[in-house]
C-alpha cells in the first residue's frame, strides 16, 4: 500500500481546461442574451409567446453555464449524466400540473 | 479426519479479537464521536435509531393501550393524537429511513465494493450528527407538548389551526432529510466510482444494487418534501400563505408535493430490506439469486416507478379524476417489479441446499409479509375499492405489512446475517430463531385484524371507536404485545453476545462476498490490499456441490446446523 | 485548433486522501458528488418553480399585476452582478487550477464582491418593499399607479382549481374592511409576494451561505493554507456559485420580466 502521507507524493490530475476567451464570450453572451430578454419583455408584446421567450432565453443561459462555466462539457459521462438527471428529474415534478390541468376537465355539481 | 474439526483451533480463544481492528483500535470517546471511519459511523447510526425506534415504540404501545377499550379513558384525546403523530413521524423520519441504509449500508457499502471507506467519510459524519441534531429537536418537541398533525402534516392541520409545535417538528424532519441526503449522495458517488477493480455492475451483490436504488430515491425525493416542510413552517413563523386556502392556496398541493417524496420514501424503507432478503436467501440457499439482472433491474425500476405513483395517496381528495386513472394504473405497474423479485427469491430457494438459520427465517417472513402487504396495496390502487377502505385500518394495516413486516423483518435479517461481521462474535442462534417466530406471529396478530377492522369500515387516527370494533382491536393490542416481547429479546441475547458469544471468524455462513474475507470485526482499513474480483456475485456452486456431498469443511466452525448435516451421513466421510 | 489549452504538467499539484486509489478518481468523486448535491438543489427550487407555475396558471391576472409593481432595474442589475459574479468565479477556478495564488485571490476577490453587491442591490429593493407593505400578512396593503387596475382582472380561472366555496368563506372571514372583490385579489396577490420573498429570500440564503464558503476560501487561499493547495475546494464552491447564478437567471425573467407590459 502505497503511502499518502509524504509531500512528494503530490499528484497530477489529467485534465482538460478550455482557454479564458471561450469563458470570456460565454460571459459576453450571457449578458447579451440578459438584455433581450430584458427588451423583448419591455417593448415587444408577443402576448402568450412573452413567456415562451423568457423561458427559451432562461434555457439557453442556464446550458451555457452548465456546459461551459460549470464545464460539464468537458468532463466524463458521469459527470453529464448527474447534470442531466437534475433536469429529467424536475420535469417529472412538474407533472404534477397534470391534475391541475384536467381536474375541470369533467364537469362536477357546483360545491365541488 | 472429519471436515468440520479444520476450523483453526484459535477462533475458540479470545486472540483473535484482540487483533487491531475497527472497535479496538481506539477506544476513547472523543476516538468514536471525531471518527471518519464507515463501520464506526454505522454503529453510531445503530445505537442511534434503536433510541428512536424505542421511543416510537413507547408510543405505539400507547396507541394500541389506549384502543383496548372503545371508549379509552387513559389518554385525553389531545394526547392519543400527539402519540399516533409521534409514533409516525419517529418510526418513518428517524427509524425507517435511515435504518438500513445508514447502519448496515454504511457498514457494507465500501466491504462490499473493496474500497477503504465511502468517497466523503467527513460528509458521514456529518450526517450522523446532523442526524442526531434531528433527533433531539423531535424528541424535544415531544418533550414539550408533541405535535398533532400525523405524521403526514397534512395541510390545513399543519397550518396556523394546529397549536402544537409544527415548526419544531418540520424542522427536525427537514434536518433529518439532509442526513439522508448526505447518506445518499455518499453511496452513489461510492458505488460508481470506488468498486474494485474487476468488480462490473453486474458483479455487484444484490445489496448494492438495492442501496444504489435507494439513494437515488434519497437525492431525488428528499428535497422536494424538505422545501415543502419548510414552506410550512415560513407559513406558521411568518403568517407566509403558500397552501392556505384563505390567500387563494392550495393544500392538495402540499399533498402533492409531500408525497411526491414520501410516497418514494416507501421504498427508502423497503428496497434497503429487499437487497438483505436477496443476500441472505442466496447465502442460506447456497445458489446463485435466480435471474439476477432481473432483481438488480427490478431494484432501479422500483425506485423509477416508485416516483410515478404519488398521486394514488390522494384518489378521495380532490385530484383529478384523469390523474386518478393515471396513478391507478402505474401503482399497479409497481407490483410487477416487486412480484418479479418475490418469484426470484422463491425459485433461488427451490432445490437450494437451504440452511433455516435464524437470518433466512426473518427474510422468510419479510418475503410472507411483504406479499401480503404488497397485495392489500393492489385493493388501495385500485380507484373504486380506496373509496371504501381509504383513511381506514385496512390503509394502516396495508402500510404496515410493508414498512413493519417488510422493513423491519428485513433489518432484523440484515442485522442478524452480518452481526459476526460486525461485532465478531456469533448470537445464540436459538434465541434468534424464536425471536424471528415470535415476531412473525405477534406481527400478523397485530396487524391482521386491522385488514378486517377496516374492511368493516373503522377509519383510522379515531381516538373513541363503535364497540362492535372491540373484538378486533383487543386482539391487535393482544398481539402488540407478543411483538414488543419478540423486539426486547434481541436486546438481550445481542448485549450477551457481545461478551459471551463464539468467536465468529471471518466467515461463519462460508457466504460469498468481498465482505467475508476480511477479519470480523474488519480493520480499519478494511483491505490490506485491495482485491481484483474476478467472479460473479453469488459463485455458490462449488460450496453447494461440496455441501450436498457432505463436506462442510468451508463452515470453518462447529455450528450445530453443520453437526447434523454431518452425523447424517458419517459413512462417506470417514472413507475419505 | 483546439479550444484546449492545458496539458497535465501545467497544473498543480494535488494529495491524495486515504479512500481513494489514484487522482483522477478521487478529482471525478468531488465532481460527482458536487453535482448530485447540486440535483437535491435542482429539485428543492424546482418545487418552488413549480408552486409558482401552478398558481400563475390559476390566477393570471392578479399575478401579472403584482409581477409589475416589481422593481425591474433591481433585478437587472443583480442579474448582470450575478453573472459577472459567474465569470469572474470560472477565471478564479482556472488561475487556482495553474497554481496562481495572486490572480486566484484577485478573481476571488471580484466575486466576493459581487456576491455582496448583490445583497445590498437586494436589501434596498427588500426595503423599499417592506416600506410599501407588500410583506404578506396583516400589515399588506396593495396601492397602485392606475387606479381601478385590480377592479374587473380578479378571476375567471379560480374555480378552476380551487372550490369557490373555499374562496368565498375566507374571503368573508378576512379582517380586511376592503370589498370583497378587492381582498379576493389582494389575498392572491399576497400568495404572489410570499412566494416571491420565500424564493428571492431562499436564493439570498444561499447567497450568504457563498459568501461564508468564499470569504474562509479567500483567507485561506491568501495565508498558503495547506487545506487549499488542492485547487478542488475551490472548483467545488464555483460549481456552487454558477448553481446560484442559474437559480437567479430562471428567478428574473420568471418574476420580473413576465407579465410586464
Amino acid at each position: 500500500m502505497t503511502d499518502h502521507s509524504h509531500d512528494d507524493d503530490l499528484k497530477h490530475a489529467d485534465h482538460a481546461m478550455p482557454k479564458p476567451i471561450i469563458y470570456t464570450a460565454t460571459w459576453i453572451m450571457l449578458l447579451g442574451l440578459l438584455f433581450v430578454n430584458y427588451l423583448q419583455s419591455q417593448y415587444l408584446d408577443l402576448g402568450a409567446f412573452n413567456i415562451v421567450i423568457a423561458l427559451v432565453i432562461c434555457l439557453i443561459q442556464a446550458s451555457a453555464v452548465v456546459l461551459i462555466m460549470m464545464g460539464v462539457n468537458f468532463h466524463s459521462t458521469l459527470v453529464k449524466f448527474w447534470a442531466l438527471v437534475g433536469f429529467v428529474w424536475l420535469m417529472l415534478l412538474f407533472t404534477t400540473l397534470g391534475d391541475y390541468i384536467t381536474r375541470h376537465w369533467i364537469h362536477l355539481p357546483q360545491g365541488w | 479426519m472429519s471436515s468440520i474439526l479444520l476450523r483453526p483451533d484459535n477462533l475458540h480463544g479470545d486472540t483473535v479479537l484482540d487483533e487491531p481492528n475497527y472497535l479496538n483500535w481506539k477506544s476513547t470517546v472523543a476516538s468514536w464521536l471525531l471518527t471518519k471511519d464507515h463501520k464506526r459511523i454505522a454503529v453510531m447510526y445503530f445505537f442511534s435509531i434503536s433510541f428512536m425506534f424505542l421511543i416510537g415504540g413507547i408510543a405505539a404501545s400507547g396507541i394500541r393501550l389506549a384502543l383496548v377499550r372503545p371508549h379509552d379513558t387513559f389518554f385525553s384525546s389531545e394526547t392519543y393524537d400527539k402519540m399516533f403523530s409521534a409514533h409516525g413521524i419517529i418510526m418513518v423520519f428517524f427509524f425507517l429511513v435511515p435504518s438500513i441504509p445508514a447502519t448496515l449500508g454504511n457498514f457494507l457499502v465500501p466491504l462490499m465494493i473493496g474500497a477503504k471507506d465511502l468517497a466523503f467519510p467527513r460528509l458521514n459524519l456529518l450526517s450522523w450528527y446532523v442526524y442526531i441534531v434531528a433527533s433531539a429537536i423531535m424528541l424535544g418537541a415531544v418533550a414539550f407538548g408533541g405535535i398533532d398533525t400525523g405524521w403526514t402534516f397534512y395541510e390545513p392541520y399543519s397550518s396556523i389551526y394546529s397549536n402544537s409545535n409544527v415548526v419544531a417538528v418540520t424542522f427536525a424532519v427537514f434536518l433529518a432529510g439532509f442526513a439522508s441526503i448526505m447518506t445518499g449522495m455518499n453511496f452513489i458517488v461510492t458505488i460508481h466510482k470506488m468498486r474494485a477493480p474487476g468488480l462490473t455492475w453486474f458483479r455487484l451483490p444484490l445489496f448494492i444494487w438495492g442501496m444504489y436504488a435507494t439513494s437515488l430515491i434519497m437525492v431525488l425525493g428528499t428535497p422536494v418534501v424538505a422545501i415543502t416542510l419548510l414552506l410550512v413552517t415560513l407559513q406558521r413563523m411568518f403568517g407566509l400563505c403558500i397552501f392556505d386556502p384563505s390567500c387563494g392556496g392550495d393544500p392538495l398541493l402540499f399533498e402533492h408535493l409531500f408525497w411526491f417524496y414520501s410516497h418514494p420514501a416507501v421504498y427508502i424503507m423497503v428496497l434497503p430490506s429487499m437487497a438483505v432478503v436477496s443476500e441472505v436467501i442466496a447465502c442460506f440457499s447456497r445458489k446463485r439469486i435466480f435471474g439476477y439482472e432481473f432483481v438488480a433491474f427490478s431494484s432501479m425500476a422500483i425506485a423509477l416507478l416508485g416516483f410515478f405513483v404519488w398521486g394514488h395517496h390522494m384518489f378521495v381528495t380532490g385530484e383529478s379524476m384523469y390523474a386518478g386513472m393515471v396513478f391507478s394504473l402505474l401503482s399497479f405497474l409497481i407490483a410487477v417489479p416487486s412480484a418479479i423479485k418475490v418469484f426470484n427469491w422463491s425459485a433461488t430457494l427451490y432445490k437450494g441446499n437451504v440452511w433455516l438459520s435464524a437470518p433466512l427465517i426473518f427474510a422468510i417472513g419479510f418475503i410472507l409479509l411483504f406479499t401480503i402487504g404488497g397485495l392489500t396495496g393492489l385493493f388501495l390502487a385500485s380507484l373504486a375499492v380506496d373509496v371504501h377502505l381509504n383513511m381506514t385500518y385496512f390503509v394502516v394495516a396495508h402500510f404496515h405489512y410493508v414498512m413493519v413486516g417488510g422493513a423491519i423483518f428485513g433489518f432484523m435479517a440484515g442485522m442478524h446475517f452480518w452481526w459476526p461481521k460486525i461485532t465478531g462474535r456469533l448470537y445464540p442462534e436459538g434465541w434468534a430463531i424464536v425471536t424471528a417466530v415470535v415476531m412473525f406471529l405477534g406481527f400478523n396478530f397485530t396487524f391482521f385484524p386491522q385488514f378486517i377492522l377496516g374492511f368493516l369500515g373503522m377509519p383510522r387516527r379515531y381516538h373513541y371507536y363503535a364497540p362492535p370494533y372491540q373484538f378486533w382491536n383487543d386482539m391487535s393490542s393482544a398481539g402488540a404485545t407478543i411483538m414488543a416481547i419478540g423486539f426486547m429479546l434481541p436486546l438481550f441475547y445481542w448485549a450477551w453476545s457481545l461478551k459471551y458469544g463464539e468467536i465468529a471468524g471471518p466467515n461463519p455462513w462460508g457466504a460469498k462476498g468481498l465482505e467475508w474475507t476480511v477479519p470480523s470485526p474488519p480493520p480499519s482499513h478494511n483491505f490490506d490490499e485491495i482485491p481484483l474480483v474476478t467472479e460473479e456475485a453469488y459463485d455458490y456452486k462449488a460450496i453447494h456441490a461440496a455441501e450436498i456431498a457432505g463436506d462442510y469443511s468451508h463452515l470453518q466452525f462447529d455450528h450445530p446446523f453443520a453437526e447434523a448435516k454431518h452425523s447424517d451421513k458419517p459413512t462417506n466421510f470417514e472413507e475419505h | 485548433m483546439s479550444i484546449f489549452e492545458l496539458q497535465r504538467e501545467g497544473f498543480a499539484s494535488q494529495r491524495l486522501a486515504h479512500q481513494f486509489e489514484e487522482i483522477n478518481q478521487q478529482n471525478e468523486c468531488y465532481i460527482v458528488g458536487m453535482w448530485t448535491f447540486l440535483v437535491t438543489e435542482i429539485m428543492f427550487f424546482g418545487a418552488l418553480f413549480l408552486i409558482l407555475s401552478l398558481y400563475r396558471m390559476a390566477y393570471p391576472a392578479s399575478f401579472e399585476q403584482a409581477h409589475a409593481v416589481l422593481l425591474v432595474s433591481f433585478g437587472l442589475t443583480n442579474a448582470v452582478i450575478l453573472i459577472s459574479g459567474s465569470y469572474f468565479m470560472t477565471m478564479c477556478v482556472r488561475a487556482k487550477m495553474l497554481g496562481d495564488y495572486r490572480m486566484t485571490q484577485l478573481w476571488l476577490g471580484l466575486t466576493l464582491l459581487c456576491a455582496c453587491g448583490f445583497l445590498v442591490v437586494k436589501s434596498f429593493e427588500y426595503a423599499s418593499e417592506f416600506k410599501d407593505h407588500h410583506f404578506p400578512g396583516p400589515s399588506f396593503h396593495w396601492e397602485t399607479t392606475t387606479p381601478g387596475a385590480y377592479t374587473g382582472s380578479y378571476s375567471s380561472q379560480f374555480s378552476t382549481t380551487m372550490p369557490a366555496n373555499a374562496v368565498n368563506s375566507a374571503a368573508v372571514s378576512s379582517t380586511y374592511s376592503a370589498p370583497v372583490t378587492q381582498n379576493l385579489n389582494m389575498h392572491k396577490r399576497q400568495l404572489f409576494f410570499s412566494l416571491y420573498f420565500i424564493m428571492t429570500g431562499l436564493h439570498a440564503v444561499h447567497v450568504i451561505i457563498g459568501i461564508l464558503i468564499m470569504g474562509t476560501l479567500f483567507f485561506l487561499i491568501r495565508y498558503r493554507h495547506p487545506s487549499v493547495d488542492d485547487y478542488m475546494p475551490v472548483e467545488l464552491t464555483g460549481l456552487y456559485w454558477h448553481f446560484v447564478d442559474i437559480v437567479w437567471i430562471f428567478l428574473f425573467p420568471l418574476l420580473y420580466l413576465i407579465g410586464k407590459q
